[in-house]
Parts: structure tokens; sequence; C-alpha cells
């Protein structure tokens, strides 16, 4: 990856750990912290920590909500977070086409 | 950056596969094509009677009744057993793939009417056909969410397909006992994969 790459990439994205939970919130409506704490194998510290820059970004929106009598902590991308992480993978895309060409 | 996207896309299809790898959905499909045969069965035992038309005319409604049904048991158990255990997600809904799958099993539908009301013969391999088109389903689904169970319960509907076009029984039999097969099929393993799934999943602790 050049320095002009680098300095494209959206950084907030790119963390690893900030990268799984957006590909798994772009895949679905929302997920709950359970489903993402499991999937990220984070600790629960680590994950509020990551959902909290993301939500500080305007990229995650976080709900407390009831199903049934369960409350759920429940995870979504927001319209901008959709469009940040669609434009990402484009980017990857974009710079994998350019190292294979 | 070729791994790194390998990576999204391994995240995005284990995502996708968690709605089916709990085997709640399959097992729920496999109910209702249960009860569909036993339905067919048991309407075909009164051929040429007034119940034969009666169940025919019902026969949508229980459709309707069945997908109500269908969701409501997913949604219960899921919320019962699965929830707790590895969390809740709620998918989206992909209207235009929808509207697309709803498009091309109606150019096959029309395909296959037509072809049938040309040759008649052709009746007889309805079972086969419908046992391959659930097969070519089934295989699809496994690919896209890479469950290995699905292409195997897949190939075991288009084999029972085969089975019953080449024993000649009468069509409306051999489409109840294929469905009745399919129901077993998706039953089994989808408790197989229920059971396993919560065995090896305790329920988590609250967040």
């Amino acid at each position: 990856m050049t320095q002009q790459d680098q300095a494209d990439i959206d950084r907030l994205i790119h963390e690893p750990a900030r990268r799984v939970i957006m590909t798994i919130l772009y895949a679905v409506e929302s997920a709950d912290f359970l489903y993402l704490l499991r999937e990220t194998r984070l600790s629960k510290g680590n994950l509020s920590s990551h959902l909290s820059k993301l939500e500080a970004a305007g990229y995650v929106a976080i709900d407390k909500t009831f199903r049934g009598k369960v409350p759920l902590t429940m995870c979504r991308l927001t319209d901008q977070g959709r469009t940040a992480f669609r434009r990402y993978r484009e980017y990857l895309k974009k710079v994998i086409a350019a190292m294979t060409r | 950056m070729d791994d790194l996207q390998h990576e999204l896309d391994a995240v995005e299809k284990r995502t996708r596969r968690y709605w089916f790898q709990d085997g709640v959905v399959e097992m729920s499909s496999g109910a209702v094509f249960l009860v569909v045969a036993i339905y067919l069965l048991i309407q075909n035992a009164w051929r040429d009677t007034l119940p034969h038309t009666v169940f025919n005319i019902a026969f949508p409604v229980l459709i309707v009744v069945l997908v109500f049904a269908g969701r409501w048991m997913v949604r219960t158990v899921k919320d019962r057993y699965v929830h707790p255990r590895t969390g809740y997600v709620s998918f989206r809904r992909r209207e235009g793939h929808r509207w697309a799958r709803g498009a091309l099993a109606f150019v096959i539908a029309a395909l296959t009417t037509l072809v049938i009301s040309r040759s008649p013969v052709l009746l007889n391999w309805i079972p086969a056909l419908e046992g391959l088109v659930f097969a070519v389903a089934f295989f699809a689904l496994g690919r896209n969410v890479d469950i290995l169970r699905f292409p195997v319960e897949g190939l075991l509907c288009a084999l029972v397909g085969v089975a019953l076009a080449v024993s000649r029984l009468q069509e409306d039999v051999a489409a109840a006992l294929l469905f009745a097969w399919l129901g077993v099929v998706l039953v089994a393993g989808g408790l197989g994969a229920f059971i396993g799934y919560t065995r090896q999943l305790p329920p988590s602790e609250q967040e």
C-alpha cells in the first residue's frame, strides 16, 4: 500500500476489530451486543469502546430496547456508516485491482 | 490486501449463516412440508368426492396458515433457545431478490406446464423435476451460507424424486410422498443441528 493509499483509507473502519464490527452490521439490519461479542471475540469493555468510537463518528446507532422481557442493546449501521463502509470496500477492491495489474 | 478482502467476505458469509446454522428454520420448514404431505394424502384418499373439492379450495388457506405458523415457530424457538446463547440479529429483507426469485419460479412453472401439456408422458417425471428443483435450491443455499448439510439434503430429495418418478405412482401420491420425505429430511437435519448447537453453546450470561 502506498502512502497515498494509506491517506485515502478510512482509518476508523480500517482498524481490525472495527472492520469486523462494520462488516457484520453491514450484512444485517441490526445485531445485539451479545452477538457482536461472540463474533468479534473482543472483551465487553473493548467492544463497548469500539462501538462508542463508531457511534461518535455517526457510523453506528445504538438502541437500548426489549424483546419480550429481555433487554437488548441493538447496534445498526446508520446511512452514513453504510455509505462509508461501501466506499471502504470499493476502495479496497480498487487497491487490489491496482496491485494485481 | 487480498487477505483482507477474503476476511471481509468470510465474516459476511458467517453472518448470513447465523440464520440457518441452528437448524430451527429447517425444522419449521420440514414441519410445514409434512403437514402439506399429510393433507395431500388425505385429499387423495377422498378422490372424486365432495371432501376432495373442499380440500382443494382450502389448500391456499392452509398454505397461508402454515407460513404464519412456521414463522411463529421459528421466532419462538429462536427467542427461547438461540438468542440467549448467541445473540439476536435482525436480518435485512432483500425485496429485489425476492421479486427476482418469484419471477424465476413463475417462469419455470409456466415452462414446465407448457412442456407437459405438449407431452403428457412427462407427467410421470414431475416428482423427479420437483426433487431436482429442491436440490438446486438447497445447493445454492448451501453454497451461499457455507453449510454442508444443505447440499446433502438436496441430493437426498433429488434421488427420492427420481425413485418416485420411476415407480410410476399416481402424480398426487408421488408429490405427497416427495413432500413427506422432504419434511422428514429437513426435520431430522434441523433437529440434529439444533441439538448439537444447544449442547455446544450454553446460554450466555446477560450482557
